[in-house]
């Protein structure tokens, strides 16, 4: 019964789970062009094609190993001579004394082949010419809708830079004549030798003293805040030596340099130079302003190389591109997990007897959202705080 | 994202008891399914988690985006959302063929959501290039594109007529959906083209968590040479030869594959 598969007018194979070929028939000996002994033994795989062997690893193993059979597969046996023998399957598994074995019938398909090439290139074509076409039609539907959106946008926007402008002259002007007068009559009365100032009101004097010089500092950072969007031209930014340059004017404002700052070799990327050197004078201004009194101030900066998406809205666009993630870590006091939200909210102070006025924060974030960037932070009460930063290497197209 | 939206559109299937979570993801052209013949062995110690890609089984094809799932990192995106939805923390992460690369992408974007990499049949790059192994030529991966068109074109375009003529036959829209794991040619395609075009040997050297991989002898898709190379690269990585030859040891060699597994895992106890 067996011996009549040689002159089956179809391939026949059979193999073990693990590829051994147990049995074949003459007809698919002769198209490979080994004896029937050679091939028995040998892997199934050796008498494929690699393009069909990747398919038998990835598509046809696991779907004869999960659903028992697959039929109307398309696979390339090769000959001896290195030809092409395309080839229709049929598999079915069975077990036989405790061995599953897999039985595989082929029958050679050239024609059909050329056939099945023909009609595949010409739904290729097809599918492309209408792919490109229903693309061009959506992209140009919104593309408009786009430039009507950023029409829309740049009007308001031109009218907030207006706004924003006037707001900034106000406070860098406007505002600070009335307080330095303050500071002047306050101080005028107190140099005053005619007036006699109770101990009472000397403390109130001093009071307004301070509270005009505090309206100085917030106004000069108000300021500062709206100010850092006048930069509008990307250059390449060395990241180290900015971060270095941050250093020095944050220790020389600071009064304080008993610090270590260890930097990893960051590469240069695509930014804005001063937004950035602010971000890092923050960053290190504040770990210096949080340092531990139990140990000298460590700061360390690293980074890693990632592909991000460069879309931030969630509108389903993807496009994945280097991004830089920059880790700023510092061992100093930390805070309380439950303020997470709040270090980057502008004015609010975690804690009111701290240093400084709640922009530096507030402002790293916004540097960083203005290179299209995320930035996020964990700390440990007692151990440190961590800045994760993520930025585009390039902001444009690659 | 929200935790319903992800656990449809992934599929995400969890069972099994244990403190510790094992997500298993599956690689081209299959789906969640293969991971049958080796779960049973851990259900009892671990959370298990097994999802499919977007485009592959049963998972939510209409939010396929073409863009997203172009690059592997897109891919990386589908398993840290299935982490996050489920608030999973310290996963064992296995994963077969090109998931093996998803899941080292996923570690570095958010290294807290894994505790160790199982990786079987990994390899960074599939295509040779100067002094490296990847074991395969540019037009090998063409030819298999072709390969899989023209297996696309009987399973999908003339079945799909044939299933709409026959509603009072609804297995036969069954067996195709069972047949091949990705029911869409174009699906399939771009994940072949994602998989076998993507080059991370870049990435290897950033990662941290500890890893175990998993090569087949004679395993066409990840020769030797490129287990190798993984280990030489990845920092606490271990290399394990299996007996098993071929692809897919969890499906043709499932009780090596177990005790493999089994073993790495006791030693990090």
């Amino acid at each position: 019964m067996i011996g009549n598969i040689d002159v089956l007018p179809c391939g026949y194979v059979c193999f073990k789970d693990d590829g051994t070929i147990t049995a074949c028939n003459v007809t698919v000996a002769s198209w490979i062009g080994y004896p029937r002994e050679e091939i028995i033994g040998k892997s199934i795989e050796t008498i494929f094609t690699l393009a069909t062997r990747i398919f038998y690893n990835t598509h046809f193993f696991p779907l004869i190993k999960l659903h028992g059979k697959a039929s109307e597969i398309f696979l390339s046996i090769k000959s001896k001579e290195n030809q092409d023998v395309p080839v229709l399957a049929n598999a079915s598994r069975t077990i036989e004394d405790d061995v599953h074995l897999i039985h595989c019938v082929f029958i050679r398909v050239e024609q059909r082949k050329k056939f099945e090439q023909e009609l595949l290139k010409a739904r290729r074509d097809a599918e492309n010419a209408l792919k490109d076409n229903k693309q061009l039609a959506e992209l140009s539907k919104s593309l408009e809708q786009h430039a009507l959106e950023l029409d829309n946008q740049y009007r308001r926007q031109i009218t907030m830079n207006e706004n924003l402008r006037q707001f900034g002259k106000i406070i860098s002007h406007d505002l600070q004549e009335p307080i330095r007068k303050i500071q002047i009559f306050i101080d005028m009365i107190s140099k005053d030798a005619n007036t006699h100032l109770s101990p009472k009101s000397e403390v109130y004097s001093s009071k307004i003293d301070a509270a005009a010089e505090k309206l100085k500092a917030l106004t000069a950072s108000l300021h500062e805040y709206i100010a850092v969007d006048n930069e509008k031209v990307f250059s390449e930014v060395d990241v180290v030596t900015t971060i270095q340059a941050a250093k020095s004017r944050a220790a020389n404002i600071r009064e304080f340099s008993d610090f270590t700052l260890e930097i990893d070799a960051i590469p240069t990327i695509e930014g804005y130079k001063k937004q950035l050197e602010l971000l890092f004078f923050h960053l290190i201004d504040n770990a210096i302003k949080f340092r531990s009194p139990n140990r000298k101030l460590a700061i360390k900066v690293t980074h890693l190389l990632l592909h991000e998406n460069i879309f931030r809205m969630p509108n389903d666009q993807y496009k994945y591109t280097e991004h830089v993630r920059i880790t700023f870590e510092d061992n100093g006091v930390g805070f309380s997990d439950e303020y997470r939200e709040n270090v980057f909210l502008l004015l609010k102070k975690l804690d009111n007897s701290t240093a400084g006025l709640g922009i530096g924060l507030p402002l790293v974030k916004k540097i960083i959202h203005n290179h299209s960037g995320n930035v996020n932070v964990t700390t440990e009460q007692g151990k440190g705080t961590c800045f994760e930063i993520e930025l585009p290497v390039k902001v444009g197209n690659e | 994202m929200m935790k319903e939206k992800v656990i449809t559109r992934n599929n995400v299937n969890t069972w099994g008891k244990g403190y510790r979570t094992m997500v298993l993801a599956h690689g081209f052209g299959c789906d969640q399914n293969m991971w049958r013949f080796v779960t049973p062995a851990f259900e009892n110690d671990f959370k298990i988690v097994v999802f499919d890609y977007v485009g592959a089984g049963k998972s939510d094809v209409g939010a396929y985006n073409s863009q997203r799932y172009a690059d592997l990192n897109g891919y990386a995106q589908d398993v840290l959302d299935v982490c996050e939805a489920l608030q999973l923390s310290n996963v064992i992460f296995v994963g077969h063929s090109v998931s093996s690369v998803i899941g080292i992408l996923a570690a570095l974007k958010k290294p807290n959501y894994f505790s160790h990499l199982i990786m079987i049949g990994p390899s960074p790059c599939y295509i040779n290039h100067d002094g490296y192994v990847g074991g395969f030529n540019r037009k090998d991966i063409d030819e298999l594109l072709n390969t899989m068109d023209s297996n696309y074109i009987g399973w999908a375009n003339f079945l799909a007529p044939a299933i709409m003529k026959n509603p009072e036959r609804p297995e036969l829209s069954h067996e195709l959906t069972e047949s091949f794991c990705s029911t869409d040619p174009k699906i399939a395609r771009q994940f072949a083209e994602a998989t076998f075009l993507s080059d991370n040997r870049k990435d290897l050297g950033k990662v941290n968590t500890p890893s175990l991989i998993m090569q087949c002898s004679d395993d066409l898709i990840a020769p030797f040479e490129v287990g190798d190379y993984l280990h030489a690269n990845m920092k606490n990585s271990k290399l394990k030869i299996l007996k098993a030859t071929g692809h897919c040891p969890h499906m043709s060699h499932p009780e090596e594959t177990i005790a493999v597994i089994r073993e790495y895992l006791e030693g990090i106890e």
